[in-house]
């Protein structure tokens, strides 16, 4: 493991990306590492989302083999809390030391819970957070264990969480059961699928987790180590899980980017969400009896230090801590949250407690420190200890100017210089590690005094040269990372405990060919800033150059060598523009890239740039790589689902509201008990005029009450009209005026209704509140007779009236006249047998041309179904009805209706006269 | 207009008029109701689309019960017709129909960017 890899480790100490395994004497603990991108993507994005993801099974509390269950006294959720606190602190410091940190909780058992949605995690927030997490203690009462649950919701968690392609992703994910889907004995059919199919198959749900850019980090606690393999193959993909019959040697395809840690015991939880580096105290140096003690040294470069101090249960009766300035206070005993300012104690158990010390504004934490233990057992106390480092450091060439580039063939070296540091600093030496993609060469260099440190630049030509290892790239990245020790204190192999400094990246370090080549300056997307991707979807790169000084240069971009790329996406040069950078010049080129495999988080895309220098045609390949972030594309499908479900409620909601009132609604409204009805016999001429029949006045005949509504009914019939409605009606054209038809069998009728008129001439519209409503019905053979010359036809209305007691008869049949005056059925009654008459005439003429055709040619007659239509003996009256309803019909077929037997004359086309 | 005259119907009337607190008229006061839920269901547009959504949906209902009831007045004898009930009540009952729809909506592009975020 990397030292740059270490010191991120101890930055995310409560993420349990430690080292070494259990400190308790009796925990059983084993960490599976893979490699582990986290640490270089936070250090790189100093951005983090955690989702802490939490078994709330029953065997927690109560299983067959302990009816304690496996964590009778909640550890995973102090454990849990500490991890959270230390996060938490992640966010302070300087600026440009600080990491954004958001959190999110989650329970899994037998589905998938989310306790807290995605917030910030910071010292302010912290608390809240905690509370949230102390909550999982009575989580514990689901019946199974489901993974692929637990794997489903943390895929779509983290859709939810910061999704900007620059975010690193963790996920703290703790369990002790083995996946559990029904709860039958073994394996069953459904649960291998659901392991085979949902969670390991390529593109399942780990491999979607991975695809994501998510960190695995599994606990599993368990007393064998066996039943928690397909944990382990879930965190880090390799690995053996045989059960029932199936058998995983790996789950998904994606590389593995995760860490499984198995814990035989609750009480080896902390310890695993804890790292550091394991430390034992020595006997006093004052040679009290019963006595050890840790001694050591912190200088002015430790920013923070952890000790996570654990003590037999037994035969130690005091442990006092003496902090560097000379302040005391003992453990175990009740101890104050911040027994002094600098220190922050959290007692984890009865036997454990965690000491967060910080230095802060104002304030010191140098000096020796002491932590003494007395009584019989206090040898058996064990430390677990991790610094972090503080400290500026300045890379520069060797001529002492800030690294921009280096010539391949001029190196003058490199220099590190420190600051905040003094006489009394444990830096011993500074890392280099250059890198290009996964192929790195780390160099050492030594103090060469006032708090410089230098790697001569024989080492830098080797290491570009022809032989060496970066032979053919173009850039490089280098870190410079302090290498330090804590004096006083060492680990279980007798080495020094080393202190966890921040390492100074600089990215994109030009290496050149001195001026033969164009130099790369900057590599952007359209906007301006570094180049993203959404999904698979390709993206313009803009690459700017410096031009050579010796001669134009023609610049060529092919896909680089994927082989050195972690988790390769397969990065493609689609297309490019021919791009010749002017000597001694700035010029952008423009490339098209796309990758085939979907990604999150920040990838290096490898290029291989051909130059050509456009004198000489003498050319030259250099690999390069352009950082770029990758992001998913967002879930669209689940967004217009939810959209689609809430559209269809409401229309559901207002379609069932409409249709129960419409139910309600269409029904004739009774009358009142001595309402009449009656039928008035009437003339109609070809003008429309409605007039007596048979006398000078209209009179009322068959008059009656109105027995047919003394109750509020559906239908009824009246003089041979059909009164009835319709609730499907009702729901599709108005409920606010329902609308009740009249009909007869071969008879026109009209409504007093006229706001609605019917499409059906056959049909008349009333008002389902009949109270001084009237219909008008004329036998369609009488307005044939019309149509063909008669002067006036009869016809009859039928109408109904208020009681006569509270309205004289005289009165309604005055306003039944007006009634009718101002309605539009005598202009109705006119214009039907306008159209009446104009039907005739063209069967008429078609008689007559059918007749000739006949005659000329037969074979048309066949050609023209139409001529067929014409002479049929389809009645009259039944033509004035549909021809008056075909208008809309033909107006849309009137390009291929171009028969003349059926168009109706232009200037008499014939319109539905209800239609207003 | 046909060719027949008022003059056809004329023979004289006789109306009896009907006591004033006979009178039966449309349910107003349920109109008013509805389009005082309408505005609050209206005013929750910028609050609470599903507070305003419920709201709406009480609207629809209130605005049912008012054409309901105004049917069933109709057929009374009493009945005392005010020109601007039914216009008044279909437009209150479009609006209602068009305010909820506006709350489903922005839920539906709401839900849709929750799922999405």
């Amino acid at each position: 493991m990397s030292a740059s890899t270490k010191k991120v480790l101890a930055i995310l100490i409560a993420s349990s990306l430690g080292l070494l395994g259990a400190t308790s004497s009796h925990a059983s603990t084993e960490i599976i590492q893979e490699e582990k991108p986290l640490d270089e993507c936070i250090s790189k994005q100093h951005k983090l989302s955690v989702l802490f993801l939490v078994d709330e099974s029953i065997s927690l509390t109560k299983n067959k083999k302990n009816p304690k269950g496996t964590d009778p006294k909640n550890l995973r959720v102090k454990a849990l809390q500490a991890s959270a606190t230390a996060l938490a602190s992640l966010a302070n410091g300087d600026k440009q030391d600080r990491i954004d940190v958001e959190a999110s909780i989650a329970g899994f058992g037998d589905g998938y819970t989310p306790h807290q949605d995605w917030m910030s995690l910071d010292s302010e927030t912290i608390s809240d957070f905690s509370l949230e997490l102390a909550k999982q203690a009575q989580r514990n009462t689901d019946f199974h264990t489901r993974y692929n649950e637990a794997m489903k919701g943390a895929v779509a968690s983290f859709e939810k969480s910061t999704n900007d392609g620059d975010s690193c992703r963790l996920l703290i994910w703790f369990s002790d059961g083995q996946h559990d889907y029904d709860d039958v004995r073994g394996l069953s059919k459904f649960e291998k699928r659901q392991i085979s199919y949902d969670l390991c198959r390529s593109g399942g749900y780990v491999d979607q987790l991975r695809e994501n850019g998510v960190f695995i980090q599994a606990v599993g606690l368990n007393d064998s180590s066996q039943a928690m393999e397909l944990m382990k193959i879930i965190a880090v993909r390799d690995g053996l899980f045989k059960s029932d019959g199936l058998t995983l040697t790996r789950c998904g395809e994606q590389p593995g980017i995760g860490k499984f840690t198995w814990v035989n015991e609750a009480d080896g939880l902390i310890d695993a969400l804890i790292s550091g580096e394991p430390v034992h105290p020595n006997q006093c140096a004052d040679g009290t009896p019963e006595c050890y003690e840790f001694i050591f040294q912190v200088d002015e470069t430790v920013s923070r230090f952890r000790f996570l101090v654990t003590t037999p249960e037994t035969g130690v009766n005091s442990t006092v801590v003496t902090a560097g300035e000379g302040d005391s206070f003992s453990l175990f005993e009740g101890e104050e949250k911040h027994p002094i300012d600098v220190v922050t104690a959290t007692s984890l158990t009865s036997t454990k407690v965690l000491l967060d010390v910080l230095r802060e504004k104002g304030e010191s934490i140098e000096g020796h420190w002491k932590i003494r233990f007395l009584g019989p057992n206090a040898s058996a106390a064990i430390g677990k200890v991790s610094f972090v480092g503080d400290t500026t450091l300045r890379i520069m060439d060797g001529t002492d100017k800030p690294l921009r580039s280096i010539d391949r063939f001029k190196t003058t070296g490199l220099t590190a210089k420190l600051s905040r540091v003094s006489e009394g600093s444990r830096i011993q030496a500074i890392e280099f590690t250059f890198k290009y993609l996964q192929e790195e060469q780390k160099i050492i260099a030594q103090s060469i005094g006032n708090n410089s440190f230098k790697v001569e630049k024989n080492a830098i030509a080797q290491l570009l040269s022809n032989s060496g290892k970066f032979a053919s790239v173009g850039s490089v990245d280098i870190s410079a990372l302090p290498l330090g020790y804590v004096l006083g204190l060492k680990d279980e192999k007798g080495d020094d405990v080393s202190i966890s400094y921040h390492p100074t990246f600089l990215h994109d370090v030009q290496i050149t060919d001195g001026d033969q080549q164009p130099i790369v300056k900057s590599i952007l997307g359209a906007d301006g800033k570094r180049l993203e991707f959404k999904g698979t979807t390709k993206r313009t790169a803009y690459f700017t150059f410096a031009g050579a000084d010796a001669a134009d240069t023609k610049v060529e971009f092919s896909s680089g060598d994927q082989s050195l790329t972690r988790n390769p996406k397969k990065f493609t040069v689609i297309e490019q523009k021919e791009c010749v950078v002017p000597r001694g010049r700035e010029k952008t080129c423009q490339v098209d890239i796309k990758p085939e495999v979907k990604g999150y988080g920040p990838y290096g895309v490898p290029l291989t740039i051909t130059y050509t220098n456009k004198t000489s045609s003498e050319t030259k390949k250099i690999s390069h790589v352009a950082s770029v972030n990758m992001k998913t594309e967002p879930p669209v499908g689940p967004g217009i689902r939810r959209a689609i479900e809430l559209l269809a409620l409401f229309l559901l909601v207002q379609g069932s509201l409409r249709a129960g009132f419409a139910i309600l609604m269409t029904r004739f409204a009774r009358l009142n008990g001595t309402s009449r009805r009656g039928r008035i016999p009437v003339s109609i001429d070809s003008s429309g005029r409605i007039s007596p029949r048979g006398s000078a006045q209209f009179a009322l005949i068959d008059d009656g009450y109105a027995i047919e509504n003394s109750e509020s009914v559906r239908e009824f019939d009246l003089f041979g009209i059909r009164f009835s409605c319709s609730p499907l009606r009702t729901f599709l054209k108005s409920t606010v005026t329902p609308i009740g038809q009249a009909s007869a069998a071969d008879t026109h009728v009209f409504g007093s209704s006229s706001s609605r008129m019917s499409n059906d001439l056959s049909i008349g519209l009333v008002n389902l509140a009949l109270r001084n409503q009237w219909v008008l019905r004329v036998s369609r053979n009488e307005i044939e007779s019309l149509a063909n010359g008669t002067s006036s036809i009869s016809g009859e209305v039928v109408a109904f009236f208020d009681p006569y007691d509270f309205k004289h008869m005289d009165g309604q049949m005055q306003s039944l006249g007006t009634s009718i005056v101002s309605s539009a059925v005598p202009e109705s009654i006119r214009e039907i047998v306008e159209v009446a008459k104009n039907k005739s005439e063209t069967h008429e003429k078609n008689d007559l041309k059918v007749s000739v055709d006949h005659q000329s040619d037969n074979s048309s007659v066949n050609k023209n179904p139409f001529n067929v239509t014409a002479t049929s003996s389809i009645p009259n009256a039944s033509m004035v009805s549909s021809e008056v309803e075909k208008p809309k019909k033909q107006k849309k077929n009137k390009k291929k209706d171009v028969s003349p037997s059926v168009e109706p004359p232009s200037e008499n086309k014939p319109r539905n006269p209800f239609a207003n | 207009m046909g060719g027949y005259g008022m003059a056809d119907w004329m023979n004289g009337s006789v109306a009896v008029q009907p006591t004033s607190s006979a009178l039966i008229h449309p349910p107003v006061e349920f109109l008013w109701t509805t389009v005082a839920i309408l505005i609050l269901s209206l005013v929750a547009l910028p609050i609470s689309n599903a507070l305003g959504y419920g709201l709406s949906v009480v609207a629809s209902l209130t605005g049912g019960v008012t054409a309901l009831l105004d049917q069933k007045r109709r057929a009374d004898v009493n009945y005392a017709s005010k020109d601007w009930f039914a216009p008044t009540l279909r437009v209150i009952r479009y609006a209602v129909i068009l305010v909820a729809f506006a709350h489903i909506a922005l839920l539906a592009i709401s839900a849709a960017k929750d799922a999405v975020r």
